[in-house]
């Protein structure tokens, strides 16, 4: 990660009141953000995800000790917010558990393939096959149901379970980074 | 809103603010520890045999195992209210301090013991009212680190809640050592460590999602 020490400069000011200097805070920071969360979320995601860590570094500017580098804080913010927008990503998928679930999902823009791969190895096999299916491949739950000797209902579960368990690996991770 | 409106909103919004402090938040979590049981204590209600309770190391046991792990607790939930710090490695830390305690309490169990039924010197009644005073005492503490914890940024809610709830049950149970006449390790361990077990996961069930900011 870049050195900014400026920034640690610049939200000490900010926390003293100093206008100027937080408009020019948040004005770098939101780059560095935007950057940030585009290797990480579907760019559909990405603006509000942005403007959420903005609002988050105001709300929370106070737990920021000037006498500490910024950067570490900034990442600590952004990162929690992204794991926040993971965790909504994970409850829609589980919500949306109709039918015609499949197709037009994000999940092959969040993560590269070989991510996807090393992940999908953490799954159970029955659960590894409909996700890939139904949210990378496009099939229909019906379709998938067919390709797997799954029920449907199973189908929807394990896309449920798998989804579910997918995103707590990603937050392990990333909280262990 | 677009990235410029908003930014342009929290510069108008901005006020002067004091920056948190660990320090602070310490000293306040131990004053009000300290006040509780100043209180407890001048209301009469330490036990009537403590001139010979603390000639007995099991007493000592509860106490110093008591004070150690409210103490860690408070300085691990309070740093871990800072972004910057995931408090999973503290939270090992702490379970290993109880698992050391649990095994010094055996120890003293097995050593000193009187030879009586498991069930006899598990006193349930008693320990059901010992469990209720434990939760009460653990209030304070507990009030008031949620408060800091509301007010900070944990990144681990479930973590950081799993710590305040574990720490203000030891401090509820430390307070209450003084006025407790059961000096058993095994009724120690069962109904001190089930209070404190019981208070660490309802804080973690429930203040990890009144913490979410």
């Amino acid at each position: 990660m870049k050195d900014h020490d400026n920034w640690g400069g610049l939200m000490a000011a900010a926390q003293a009141g100093h206008g100027g200097a937080y408009r020019r805070l948040l004005e770098e920071v939101r780059h560095w953000l935007k950057r940030y969360l585009s290797r990480r979320l579907p760019s559909s995601l990405v603006e509000d995800t942005v403007q959420e860590v903005l609002i988050a570094i105001h709300e929370k500017r106070h737990t920021y000790d000037p006498r500490r580098p910024f950067q570490p804080w900034l990442a600590g913010v952004a990162r929690y917010k992204w794991i926040d927008t993971l965790r909504r990503m994970s409850r829609g998928a589980a919500t949306v558990l109709s039918e015609d679930l499949a197709v037009g999902d994000h999940v092959n823009e969040t993560m590269n393939a070989e991510l996807l791969e090393r992940l999908m190895a953490e799954l159970k096999p029955a659960q590894a096959d409909v996700i890939r299916l139904v949210k990378i491949q496009g099939y229909s739950i019906e379709e998938a149901s067919i390709r797997t000797r799954q029920s449907s209902s199973l189908v929807k579960v394990n896309i449920h379970r798998g989804m579910a368990r997918l995103s707590k690996i990603i937050e392990k991770q990333a909280y262990d980074e | 809103m677009t990235n410029d409106g908003l930014i342009g909103k929290l510069v108008a919004d901005l006020r002067p603010i004091r920056p948190r402090s660990t320090r602070m938040e310490l000293l306040l979590v131990g004053v009000a520890g300290l006040l509780e049981l100043a209180l407890y204590l001048a209301a009469g209600t330490a036990r009537p045999d403590m001139a010979t309770a603390v000639m007995l190391p099991s007493f000592w046991w509860k106490l110093i195992s008591l004070a150690t792990m409210a103490a860690t607790g408070v300085i691990f939930a309070v740093h871990s209210f800072d972004p910057t710090n995931s408090p999973k490695e503290r939270l090992r830390w702490l379970a290993a301090l109880a698992g050391i305690s649990l095994t010094v309490g055996w120890a003293l169990n097995v050593t000193n013991s009187t030879g009586a039924p498991l069930l006899a010197r598990l006193r349930w009644q008693d320990g059901l009212a010992c469990m209720l005073t434990v939760i009460a005492l653990s209030t304070p503490v507990l009030a008031l680190l949620t408060f800091f914890m509301r007010k900070g940024a944990p990144v681990d809610g479930r973590s950081s809640a799993l710590i305040v709830g574990a720490a203000g049950a030891a401090w509820g149970a430390f307070v209450f050592s003084f006025h407790c006449n059961h000096d058993d390790p095994l009724y120690i361990a069962a109904w001190y460590g089930g209070a404190v077990g019981a208070i660490a996961l309802l804080a973690r069930a429930l203040l990890s999602r009144l913490t979410r900011w």
